[in-house]
């Protein structure tokens, strides 16, 4: 039977935490049967895109919320979702677009979600005006399981 | 995330070690921004070897760089970006404007006939 295994964290949406993220999902990751360094550091991309996204777009700035992060190992299947409770995207169609940013800031290229979808096999996000944005992520890792 | 910067008349090496998210990239543009806009500065080579991560916060930092660069009449070059830190930099068409090498000796080798090509054709 495949081994399944759960993580979850709730980490204040603050910039420090993007690393701290990225050196969990290593970890959590780094005894699946098979899994390479390079997909490793593909999910570890993906993670930092929407966990970066939480800490800038979600909340305003004098109220920094939380980023929920839940990862889930079935065998090799990995499922990640990373969530908030922040202001929501109005246009989701628009935003996901490659270089798109709401942001209106020339540091962002707006290739967040492009990364996050060509990284991972899938990507399904939701989203609600006032109420959060929710990201669930696929990938099955290592090569010929 | 660690910058080090070596100066040599008009062009300046910097070496970034650590992971270029979000966080660090807000720790050094200011710095970088700063030897781009020295009178002085004809040419920047950013030796990224030492980068392990990058994400499309690095790659906005990079590009942001690139477009005051070419405001400023600055040549900016790149050199040893890893494979996954070159495929990001591919993504956003970086390399299109931004001459990459494996090595910072080869990059600091291309802006010298650079800049000698400048001085003899003025
Ligand atoms: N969690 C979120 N809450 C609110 N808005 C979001 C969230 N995630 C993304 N967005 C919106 O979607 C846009 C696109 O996101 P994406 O990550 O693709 O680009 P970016 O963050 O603007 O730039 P980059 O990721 O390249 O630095 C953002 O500019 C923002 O307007
Ligand atoms: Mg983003």
């Amino acid at each position: 039977m495949a081994e399944t295994n759960r993580l979850y964290a709730e980490l204040p949406a603050i910039s420090i935490n993007e690393s701290v993220s990225r050196v969990m999902i290593s970890g959590f990751l780094m005894n699946i049967r098979g899994v390479t360094v390079g997909e490793i550091e593909e999910v570890k991309v993906a993670l930092s895109e929407a966990v970066t996204n939480v800490i800038l777009h979600a909340y305003p700035e004098d109220d920094k919320g939380k980023i929920y992060i839940k990862a889930i190992l079935d065998g090799n299947q990995l499922t990640l979702k990373v969530w908030d409770k922040g202001c929501g995207i109005p246009n989701l169609t628009r935003a996901m677009e490659p270089m798109f940013s709401g942001s209106g800031s020339a540091e962002r290229t707006g290739m967040g979600f492009t990364v996050m979808q060509s990284f991972m096999d899938g990507l399904d996000v939701r989203s609600s005006v006032d109420s959060g944005t929710s990201i669930v992520m696929t990938k099955h890792l290592g090569i010929g399981t | 995330m660690k910058m080090e910067i070596e100066r040599s008349r008009c062009m300046a090496l910097v070496k970034l070690t650590g992971e270029l998210d979000h966080h660090a990239c807000e720790k050094i543009r200011e710095d970088l921004d700063g030897i781009l806009r020295m009178s002085s500065t004809k040419a920047m080579v950013l030796d990224m070897s030492g980068v392990s991560f990058m994400d499309s916060s690095g790659m906005g930092l990079l590009l942001a760089r690139s477009r005051l660069a070419a405001d400023r009449s600055v040549s900016l070059v790149i050199a040893g970006a890893t494979p996954e830190v070159g495929k990001l930099i591919c993504m956003v068409s970086l390399d299109k404007q931004v001459p990459l090498f494996d090595t910072a000796e080869q990059a600091l080798e291309y802006v010298k006939n650079e800049r000698e090509q400048v001085r003899i054709n003025g």
